[in-house]
Order: structure tokens, then C-alpha cells, then sequence
């Protein structure tokens, strides 16, 4: 008896200790829990431009939680390039951890990332139809009869005109209408002669402008097959070759920046805005130019007979990354708002001055709103007619490296380089380069 | 089992200070416990977060050296010297900005995420390498402390915290900048034409090394002038407290990277301290419940021990305790229970003796016929004799025969009330023979008390006294004795009508004050009452009841029972 009394004592004494002292040494490796998520899922998207995509989104979002409460959605406003550098390294990785459920991709870089990732993105074929898009843009991530991207902004190109500085030079709106690009300078070196105003901004590190020719023309910098086609491009060297001319017309204000780029029409330094549609509430802002601005269509080509006063530059449109947890509220997210949803495109044509690529958009009532700053023009039902004369062209993988390239190219031609022989050189520099 | 806990109880002695000294225990070793976890807690966690640490300062050196090659780079750009001063034919100008690209491009600056790069001149132009706009006025920004500072060091690469930045991005935002003074490509040429800015906004900066860091370990970013330019830490003082620990990493271009560690709040994160003790607590309360339940089983033995001790006027030494409990205790009650036993031996030994001795004491006295008493009866029936009363000596000399012979030859200390009113009746008979007729004595017995036992003689000597003092100077009296029975109570009522005694005066009565001769024993008045307490207990005894103007009454209570015997 007593000695069982003492043996107990001692282990229960034993037992106090040691689960003080394992309580206290308990391991430290704790720190990596997982956030768990609230009751309802959380999507995350991430888009750029706070002005436009974030502003979509945020309105998307409210509309879409007013039916589904439960679902949070993270907006994530990034730089484009931060976007890129992040889905690249990413997607090269594999690791999906701290990828968005959907990100936004210009149309330019969608090729590229299809090709490379094409099981990373969801086929989206059950939410939404190719042919409720415009074809430009729902031909880009139509492969093999998947659909793996949402269209969103149209980015149809468009010249942003000052109408008081064009009627200074003599000339009238009915002058700027379906113009080449030849007639085009030629009214810029009357501005600049009468007013001193330059005719539009150049940034030689972006050469969307050259995009915007050729694209009017149908072309690219690269074939249907995906090869490289810089020799020999006839609208490319159109393209070239009008820059050429506006240079020596000396009506460019050479810019290296987007803030010189907004500066420069802001504060009245250039007589016309050559871009996409998606410009037009940043050239609103200016409020003192206010009635000053009307749009046209975009100059063709006049030596170059595919050319049409129709383009596009830019434009992105939402894919889903189908190995991120959380595809299923991704894809619902998606079907009810950018997918199909008119009612969103109508606030958005307000909000944003969105031109959408949805096709049963087109008829929104908000199209046909008039807008004063530029002169009571109803611009969004002229972007949308001229979406749909924008020539469908297939951008191939490697937009944007080619025109690293072409960067140089166009300032040795512009530098009196001969074209052809410029041409072929860089042909075969971009495809040791890239094939 | 009743507990009941006195303060002065054994329990309260022993229970509490093992209760104390177990809690003091548990306590100790709680505490002694928790400071060493905590202790190599602290070694290890600090040691871990050093490698955190090492790996901050490693990359804000690289990122340092990134921004430092950048500077120099721009510094030593002539297109961009060109293209920011103007001047350039737009052709001209082109092919700069081509350039300038070129050179931010290929940098590894370029390469990090968040960044933005900004190039203003002193003319109020800008460049922003970023999409977007610079919403803060070139000259403003001209103005602020960070760029005031490039411009008086030209050689250096300055940095500071702004709380808001330059952009439309950051405008909201606090900003980490660092700026150089742009020179251009000339070696000896310290005026400088414009400033290059890199910066951050702070959260995103914080991202380069918040990832490693926590609540209880941050990281400071303090430049040349000791100002912090970034921090994991909420606010931007470094704090104060007991138990921190510092780590600091002079960086070679001046620039303080300082971690701060607080392992005692990281380890009270990770480890319930309170649950602990709660658990040490419960334990400590079960062992304290077990020790208190064993003691109690141990000292349960005391404890009846001590009971039967404090009972032991109510039971006469009659109860014993039982033998069980601990060696020690048991010998204690063993001990005990043998002095009981010895102590109730002795005592009845010694009041048998005693009784004995009373008894022998009483014998004597009773078979002591006083030889006066005898003498002067003889003398009274000679003096009949002598007188020719032949008849009356005849019934004298009867009388004192009977007497003697029931008191001398009757060797039995007990004799039937009968027998005792026939002695008394023979006592009365001589005595009256002896002294006067005047004083009538009757008898009246109850017959069922006539077979009762009763002491020999017990009735004897208050007779005796009320024949010689109830009755002074020849007065005329009757004496009357009942017995009778009262409830369980045999009662002799001794009832005379002379003139009264006090129940004192009654007792004490010495024999002296009796003439010689008149009394029969040595027994006195004074030793009956003795006698029947002695026999009967205290029940009984004499009660003497005085009526002023009619005599006394002397009232005898012995048990009645028709067995009783001496005990």
C-alpha cells in the first residue's frame, strides 16, 4: 500500500513535469498555416489601369455580388509588366500559388501565352460561344474548337482630332472623314504651319502606330503560319514608309513616355491623337478642350490598296487560369458578367466609355449617348461600326519581341537606311532570334 | 466519513504545507520549465531569424547594387544627357529616346517588380519610364528633401521615406525613393542637370523581404542619415522593450539594416502559456486531492482514537479503539487501549477495596453493640427484678434478646423490612421500659414491602434520635413509621410530632452529644446517608422534611426491588 502510494505520487509528479515541459517545447513550425478562407470562396483577378479595366471589374463585381453574396472577389490592380513578369515566371515555374484565378491579357501577348500555357487556361467553351464576339477578337484564343478567353475591350483605332486647330489650318471636320494617311500629313504641315501645333506624338520605343497601318492593311508581322514575315511586307514597309514622310513633314513631337504621351495632348502640343477607342475618356479629362475634340475614322494607307480607315490597337480580353483553386466561382463570375452580361456592357459604355466586343452590346441604349466633349458626336456607336471593319489578322506568339527588333530597324530607315535591304536583314536577325 | 477540519487540526498541520510545498512545486517547476523553453526558444528563434536576416541584408544588397549600377549607368548616359536637356531635332530625339530605353531596359533594375524610374531635369522636363502619369508638378518635386539632397551630394545615391508619391499609382501612397543627381558622362563634372529617381511604394518595397518577416521579427531600413526608409514593422519607430534582440548590418554604401527580434512575444504566440499552468494547476489539485485522501485514510485511526479519547468521561473507559492505520498509530491505540484496560482494573480493584473496606468499616460498627446500651438495660430489668415486676422484666429481657440476637448473632448485612421493624419494635419496647410510656412509637408497613431487603439497621438510629430529642422534658409524643412504596422508590417515612430538627443539625449531630448509654451501634445518623449512597447510588439517600410546629419527617428513599442486590 504504501509503496504503490509512493510510486503514484512519483509518476503523477513525473507527469506534471513532462507535460509542462512538452506543452512548453511543442514545435515552432506552425508559422506557415494556411489563411483559411471565409465561409464564401474568394476569386482574384488582376488586371492594369485603374481608369478602365480596375473600374470594369469593380462594377462587375458589385453587379455580380448582388446575386452571389458569398463569393468575394479580390480586384488586384498591377502594372501590366508586373502582370506579365508574374504569370511568366509563374507559369514557367508551375507554381500556382499566388496566380489569379483570372487575369487580363492584352490580345497582342494572348498568342504567346496559349502556346506556351495552353493547359494552364480554362476552356471557357461552356460559358461562352466564340460567336458572340466580335471576330477579331474571339479568332485569337479560338483553338481547335476550345475558347479559352472572355473578349472584353474592343481597342478599335481611332483619330482623336482637335477641330478647332484643324478649322484654324482652313480645313473642315468633313476633310478629316475617311482620309488616307498622305492626306492626313498634309493637313498636319498646315496646322504646324498656321498654328505651330504639331500634328501627333511618336514614342519610337512603341511602335503601335506602325500595328495600327499594318493592321489596317490586313497584315502582320507574321503569316497565318506563324512566320516571321518582315521581308517583303508590303504594308509594313506602307507603314515604314509614312513614317518616313511624317518625320521629314515634321510635324512629329517625339515622346518617350506615357506621361508624355497624355501630357502632350493635354496641354494642347499635338493637333490629333492617333490610338485605340479606349483613349477617349483620358482625352475628356482635359476639361478647358472640352467641344475641341471630334473623332473620324483611321487614316488607310493610300499606296497600299488593302488598307481600310479601320484598326485596332490594344484591346484585351479575360482568361481563366483553370489550376488555381477556385475555377468553378471563376468560371461563374465570368458567364454572369463579361460572358453575356448587356447590362454591365451599358454602364460600363458609360462608366468607361467601354466599346465591348459582345456582340449583343451593340445595341445597348448608352451607345447612342452623345457626348459633348466631343462636339455631340455619339463616339461609341462609331467605334462599334467600326469594329466591325477592323480586318482580322492573326498576331502570332511574338508580337512584341518582333517590334523590340523593328525598334532599331525603324530608326536606322529613318535614318536613311534602305528599306529592303533593312528588311531582310532584320528578317533573318528576328528569326535566328526567335525561331 | 464527515470531514471536519479544525485550525489546530493535524490535518491543517500536515495536509497544508504539503499542499503548499506541492503547489510551490508545481509552481517552481512551471516557471522553471517555461524560462528554460523560453530560453532556448530565444537561442534558436533569434538564431533562425539571423539566417532571415543574413538573407534581408543580402537582398536589399543586391537590390542596392541594382539601383547604385543603374544610377551610374543613366549618370554616364549621353543620349539620355541629350534627350533630357532637349535641344534634338525630333529625328534626333527619336533615336535618343530609343536609347534611353535601351539602357533601362537592360538593366537589372529594370527586371524588379513595382518599380518605377523617373528622370527630371532641371527645366521642369520629365520622364517617366512607368505607364502612366506623374501627377506631383516637376517643380515640386524639385522642391522636396529628397531631391534637395541629391543636388548637394551629387556623388551620392540619397534616399528617404515620402508619404506620398509623384504618380498616379503612388499619389496615395507612401513612397521608399532613392535619387541621384545626373551629372552627365564627364568625369570631373559635378553640376548636375537633372535627378534620377528609383522608387517603391513602401508596401510593395516591404514585399523584397516582408515575406521572411513577422510580428515578432522586422526589419528596418534606415539610410546614411539614420531616417527609416522601410519597415516590416507597423510604424516607423524602432521599439523599445525589454527581451528585444538587435541585429544590425552596416551595409558599405551607409546604409543601416537593423532586425529586430522579439522572441519572447513569438514564443508566447506560439505556446499557451495559461493553458500550461491551467493543466499544471489541475494536476497539482489532483495530487493535492490524492495526498489529502491518503493522509486522511492514514490519520482516520488518530482521528477515532482522539474521539474515543474526548468520550471517555461518557463511557466510563468502556470503549476501545480499533487497531489499524500506519505501524506507529497502531501501537499508539494498541498502547492505549492496554492503559484503559489497566486504568479500568485498577480503578474497579481499588473502589471494590474501597467498598470492602466501607463495608467491613460498617459490619463493625453494626455488630458494636454499645456496652452501655447494654449495661443500662441490664441495670433497668435488674431494677424490674428488684422492684417484683417479674412480668414486665420477663418482656424486657425478650425484648433484648431478640434484639441482640438479630443484630449480634445475624451475621447478614441485609435482613427483610420485617425483620428490621421487629428490631425496631424490641429497641422501641426496651427503651420504653427503660425511660417513659409518654412516647408512643406505631408501625405501618405495606405488605408488599415487607419482604424488601434493606441495610441492617438502616431505620435504627433516627429513631433512636427522635426517642431522645424530639421530645424534651418528659413531653408526651408519638412517632410514626411508614413504609410504603413510591413509584420504584421504597419509602420509610419516620413522622414524629415533637418539636423539629434541622436536616443539618440532624446530620451532624456527633455522638458525643448523646448520653452514653443511649445509643445502641456506633452507628450515627450521620453515616446512613454515606451508607445508602455507597450501596445504591445518588438517587437515593434521606430527605428530612421540618414542620415548625409539627415535628419532623424524615423521609428514607432505597430502591424497590423485590431481587435487588448488591451489586
Amino acid at each position: 500500500m504504501k509503496r504503490k502510494t509512493v510510486v503514484a505520487a512519483l509518476l503523477t509528479a513525473l507527469i506534471i513535469i513532462n507535460v509542462v515541459a512538452c506543452h512548453a517545447n511543442i514545435d515552432t513550425n506552425d508559422d506557415a498555416k494556411p489563411t483559411k478562407h471565409n465561409d464564401g470562396e474568394t476569386i482574384t483577378v488582376w488586371a492594369w489601369d485603374e481608369n478602365f479595366n480596375i473600374k470594369a471589374l469593380h462594377l462587375a463585381a458589385q453587379m455580380y455580388n448582388e446575386i452571389n453574396p458569398n463569393t468575394t472577389i479580390e480586384i488586384v490592380n498591377m502594372a501590366q509588366g508586373d502582370v506579365i513578369a508574374a504569370l511568366n515566371t509563374n507559369l514557367a515555374a508551375g507554381i500556382h500559388e499566388g496566380l489569379p484565378n483570372i487575369v487580363l491579357i492584352e490580345d497582342y501577348r494572348a498568342p504567346g501565352y496559349l502556346n506556351a500555357f495552353l493547359h494552364e487556361f480554362a476552356d471557357l467553351s461552356g460559358i461562352a460561344s466564340p460567336s458572340d464576339f466580335a471576330e477579331y477578337k474571339s479568332a485569337i484564343s479560338s483553338i481547335n474548337g476550345s475558347f479559352y478567353s472572355i473578349p472584353f475591350d474592343s481597342g478599335v483605332a481611332a483619330m482623336f482630332y482637335r477641330l478647332d486647330l484643324v478649322e484654324a489650318a482652313g480645313f473642315t471636320e468633313a476633310d478629316m472623314q475617311n482620309i488616307t494617311w498622305e492626306e492626313y500629313i498634309a493637313i498636319g504641315i498646315t496646322i504646324k504651319e498656321t498654328t505651330g501645333v504639331d500634328l501627333l506624338t511618336l514614342n519610337p520605343n512603341d511602335l503601335g502606330f506602325i500595328r495600327m497601318m499594318i493592321q489596317s492593311a490586313g497584315a502582320w508581322y507574321t503569316g497565318p503560319g506563324g512566320e516571321i514575315t518582315i521581308a517583303g511586307n508590303q504594308a509594313l514597309k506602307d507603314a515604314f514608309d509614312i513614317t518616313g514622310q511624317l518625320m521629314e513633314a515634321d510635324v512629329v513631337r517625339p515622346i518617350s513616355s506615357w506621361d508624355q504621351f497624355v501630357g502632350a495632348f493635354h496641354d494642347g502640343l499635338v493637333a490629333s491623337v492617333l490610338t485605340g477607342c479606349w483613349i477617349a475618356p483620358t482625352i475628356s479629362n482635359a476639361n478647358d478642350q472640352a467641344g475641341d475634340w471630334r473623332i473620324a475614322a483611321f487614316p488607310r494607307m493610300g499606296a497600299n490598296p488593302d488598307s481600310v480607315n479601320a484598326s485596332a490597337l490594344g484591346g484585351s480580353s479575360w482568361y481563366v487560369l483553370q489550376n488555381v483553386t477556385g475555377v468553378e466561382a471563376a468560371l461563374s463570375f465570368m458567364e454572369a458578367t463579361f460572358a453575356s452580361n448587356v447590362d454591365l456592357m451599358n454602364a460600363l459604355a458609360i462608366e468607361i466609355n467601354l466599346v465591348s466586343t459582345l456582340i449583343a452590346a451593340e445595341s445597348v441604349e448608352n451607345y447612342s449617348l452623345d457626348f459633348d466633349f466631343f462636339g455631340g458626336q455619339e463616339i461609341l456607336t462609331l467605334f462599334a461600326e467600326w469594329t466591325n471593319d477592323i480586318p482580322a489578322v492573326d498576331f502570332g506568339e511574338h508580337t512584341y519581341q518582333i517590334e523590340e527588333i523593328l525598334i532599331t530597324a525603324l530608326q536606322r530607315f529613318l535614318n536613311g537606311r534602305d528599306i529592303d535591304t533593312l528588311f531582310r536583314e532584320y528578317q533573318t536577325n528576328a528569326e535566328s532570334t526567335l525561331q | 466519513m464527515k470531514i471536519k477540519i479544525k485550525p489546530g487540526s493535524i490535518y491543517v498541520k500536515i495536509i497544508f504545507p504539503i499542499l503548499i510545498g506541492i503547489v510551490l512545486l508545481a509552481l517552481f517547476f512551471s516557471i522553471a520549465n517555461t524560462t528554460l523553453s523560453m530560453r532556448i526558444f530565444a537561442e534558436t528563434y533569434v538564431e533562425s531569424q539571423k539566417y532571415v536576416f543574413q538573407h534581408v541584408e543580402e537582398q536589399f544588397s543586391n537590390l542596392y547594387q541594382d539601383i547604385f549600377d543603374f544610377s551610374v549607368s543613366i549618370n554616364r548616359s549621353n543620349a539620355i544627357q541629350r534627350y533630357t536637356q532637349g535641344n534634338q531635332s525630333p529625328l534626333e530625339a527619336m533615336s535618343d529616346i530609343v536609347s534611353m530605353q535601351h539602357q533601362i531596359q537592360n538593366t537589372n533594375l529594370a527586371r524588379h517588380l513595382h518599380v518605377y524610374i523617373m528622370i527630371v531635369d532641371l527645366e521642369n522636363h520629365a520622364f517617366l519610364h512607368n505607364l502612366e502619369r506623374i501627377t506631383t508638378p516637376i517643380d515640386e518635386i524639385l522642391k522636396k528633401d529628397i531631391s534637395q539632397r541629391a543636388l548637394t551630394s551629387p556623388d551620392e545615391l540619397v534616399s528617404g521615406f515620402t508619404p506620398q508619391g509623384f504618380t498616379e499609382t503612388t499619389q496615395n501612397d507612401a513612397i521608399v525613393i532613392f535619387a541621384k543627381a545626373l551629372t552627365g558622362a564627364e568625369y570631373n563634372n559635378h553640376e548636375p542637370y537633372g535627378i534620377l529617381y528609383v522608387f517603391w511604394k513602401e508596401s510593395d518595397f516591404k514585399k523584397t523581404y516582408s515575406f521572411f518577416t513577422s510580428e515578432t521579427n522586422n526589419i528596418f531600413i534606415l539610410n546614411r542619415d539614420h531616417q527609416i526608409i522601410s519597415t516590416s514593422f507597423p510604424s516607423f519607430y524602432i521599439p523599445e522593450k525589454n527581451g528585444l534582440y538587435f541585429m544590425e548590418g552596416v551595409h558599405k554604401s551607409g546604409y543601416t539594416i537593423l532586425g529586430v527580434v522579439d522572441p519572447e512575444t513569438a514564443f508566447l504566440e506560439r505556446h499557451d502559456i495559461s493553458g500550461a499552468m491551467l493543466l499544471a494547476f489541475l494536476v497539482t489539485l489532483c495530487i493535492g486531492l490524492f495526498i489529502f485522501i491518503i493522509i486522511r485514510k492514514q490519520l482516520k485511526p488518530l482521528t477515532s482514537l482522539v474521539n474515543v479519547m474526548e468520550r471517555i468521561e461518557i463511557t466510563n473507559m468502556n470503549e476501545r479503539v480499533k487497531e489499524e492505520g500506519a505501524d506507529e498509530i497502531q501501537t499508539l491505540t494498541k498502547g492505549f487501549n492496554n492503559m484503559l484496560e489497566m486504568l479500568n482494573q485498577q480503578f474497579h480493584n481499588q473502589v471494590q477495596a474501597q467498598e470492602e473496606k466501607r463495608s467491613a468499616e460498617i459490619s463493625a460498627l453494626q455488630a458494636q453493640i454499645n456496652p452501655h446500651f447494654m449495661y443500662n438495660t441490664l441495670t433497668s430489668i435488674k431494677w424490674l427484678i428488684w422492684q417484683g415486676n417479674s412480668d414486665k422484666s420477663v418482656v424486657m429481657i425478650d425484648a433484648f434478646i431478640s434484639l441482640l440476637r438479630n443484630t449480634i448473632s445475624n451475621e447478614n448485612e441485609f435482613i427483610s423490612v420485617a425483620e428490621e421493624i421487629e428490631n425496631l419494635r424490641h429497641y422501641t419496647r426496651i427503651n420504653q421500659m427503660r425511660y417513659t410510656d409518654n412516647i408512643h412509637v406505631d408501625f405501618y408497613i405495606s405488605s408488599n414491602c415487607k419482604s424488601q431487603m434493606v441495610p441492617k439497621l438502616i431505620l435504627q438510629p433516627f429513631l433512636e434520635n427522635a426517642f431522645f430529642h424530639a421530645f424534651p422534658d418528659g413531653q408526651k409524643g408519638n412517632i410514626n413509621v411508614f413504609v410504603t412504596q413510591e413509584k420504584q422508590y421504597l419509602k420509610f417515612e419516620i413522622i414524629d410530632d415533637g418539636v423539629g430538627i434541622q436536616k443539618e443539625q440532624l446530620l451532624n449531630t456527633t455522638t458525643g452529644e448523646y448520653r452514653k448509654g443511649e445509643h445502641f451501634t456506633g452507628i450515627g445518623i450521620d453515616n446512613v446517608d454515606n451508607r445508602i449512597k455507597l450501596i445504591y447510588g445518588d438517587d437515593y439517600g434521606i430527605h428530612v422534611d421540618n414542620r415548625p410546629k409539627g415535628g419532623t419527617t424524615v423521609t428514607i428513599y432505597l430502591p424497590m426491588l423485590q431481587s435487588f442486590q448488591k451489586k
